[in-house]
């Protein structure tokens, strides 16, 4: 009965971590857009969510499936279409940060093989906290041909790209 | 900086903050003297009815759908591009039909397949003798990467019917200028080109004129709309 007390908090110290994992980054909806034959880049699209109590900053990608990944995002500036990259972004507590099409992408550069709808893709995404405690998170997603844009998406990535200025 | 990697989130706290400034009309027009409230009821149907009259004017030489035609259509002059089935893409080609192109380049993961898917879709809801006398081309503005042949292969996937086409930088530059489109070519510091272009869509009429532009975002139902009607409403004699 002893042992037991003394193990409780034990117990509920184990609970409480694990609560904490289920809080920290998650990502969802993530795709790649299937590359039109000829060309060596293909554009990837995810919602990136942080529930947690912590800002997290995104650093960089990795992917055994490319030889390079970048961040990017496109802007319609004076009636001229750009990419830009973006070197990292800032992911605030409780809060989402969306790459959609026609606003960021993940920028999936020289596929080491040929891929296509169907295919998955592996990539890792390294963060570093407020505190500069580094950390990674390993997801696989569908490579999707797209036939039909989502309007709504679109729309959204204009406006996105208006709200730099401010 | 911020509002550049977190644009979503600074839209929604952008447009939480905005208050329109408050104003007391009720109090502003109880205020006002009799005369005063007859004179300016006065202006204002003056002024409703001049709105009214510009409006019917407006209608006139703007039918709905047609505002994206230029005052006065440009006819092009000689250029030279290489189309995908490697035989020249110039003025005689744009002859006889109707064209829809814009500029981009394959290596563009975003917005050049979204234009193009939208084209696509836009293209599969032309009525079939519209579609006959339709062209649609994409102009690489990066020949160094884009070929003729590549480019054959990249339109043929979004639209077996889609005209892909490219040339010479200065080819490129003084055809694009006709068409008040613009592009540049620049290397990031990893070497690796970057390429901005215009964004609009270009209608050229059968005459090879440059008949009107389609301000981005495209989408296939504006496209369109837009295209319907400016042909609906086109004499080839009056622009
Ligand atoms: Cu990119």
């Amino acid at each position: 009965m002893m042992a037991l007390t003394k193990t409780f908090p034990l117990v509920f110290l184990l609970m409480m971590t694990s609560i904490n994992a289920a809080d920290k980054l998650q990502v969802h909806d993530a795709w790649a857009r299937e590359a039109p034959p000829g060309t060596s880049v293909m554009a990837a699209y995810l919602t990136l969510q942080n529930p947690s109590l912590k800002a997290y900053t995104l650093t960089g990608l990795s992917s055994p499936d490319f030889k390079r990944i970048e961040m990017h995002r496109t802007e319609q500036h004076d009636g001229m279409s750009k990419m830009l990259p973006v070197p990292q972004v800032m992911l605030n507590s409780k809060e989402n940060v969306v790459f959609q099409p026609g606003g960021m992408h993940l920028m999936l550069i020289n596929p080491k093989k040929p891929l296509k709808a169907g295919d998955n893709i592996t990539l890792t995404l390294f963060f570093s906290d407020e505190h500069s405690t580094k950390s990674s998170l390993e997801i696989s997603l569908p490579v999707k041909k797209v036939t039909a844009n989502t309007r709504h998406t679109l729309h959204n990535g204009q406006h996105d790209s208006h709200s730099h200025q401010h | 900086m911020y509002c550049l990697l977190r644009p979503t989130y600074c839209r929604l706290k952008k447009d939480a903050q905005y208050k329109p400034p408050e104003v007391n009309y009720r109090a502003i027009i109880h205020l006002m003297s009799q005369s005063v409230k007859i004179t300016l009821s006065l202006i204002i149907t003056i002024l409703l009815i001049g709105a009214a009259a510009g409006l019917v004017q407006q209608n006139d030489n703007a039918v709905p759908g047609t505002e994206a035609r230029l005052m006065t259509p440009k006819p092009l002059t000689a250029f030279q591009l290489t189309a995908h089935d490697l035989k020249p893409l110039n003025i005689e080609r744009l002859k006889g039909k109707w064209t829809l192109l814009f500029f981009g380049y394959t290596h563009c993961p975003d917005v050049c397949p979204i234009t193009l898917t939208e084209l696509a879709q836009m293209a599969q809801q032309l009525p079939p003798e519209v579609l006959d006398n339709t062209q649609f081309v994409f102009v690489s503005v990066d020949p160094q990467r884009d070929s003729p042949e590549s480019l054959a292969e990249y339109v043929g996937y979004f639209n077996e019917s889609f005209l892909g086409a490219t040339g010479s930088i200065d080819a490129l530059t003084t055809f694009a200028r006709q068409l008040d489109s613009k592009f540049s070519l620049e290397t990031d510091p990893a070497g690796e080109p970057i390429v901005n272009h215009s964004s609009a869509m270009l209608l050229i009429d059968p005459q090879a004129h440059y008949y009107a532009r389609l301000k981005a975002p495209h989408y296939a139902e504006e496209i369109l709309a837009q295209y319907l009607a400016l042909r609906n409403n086109y004499s080839p004699n009056t622009p």
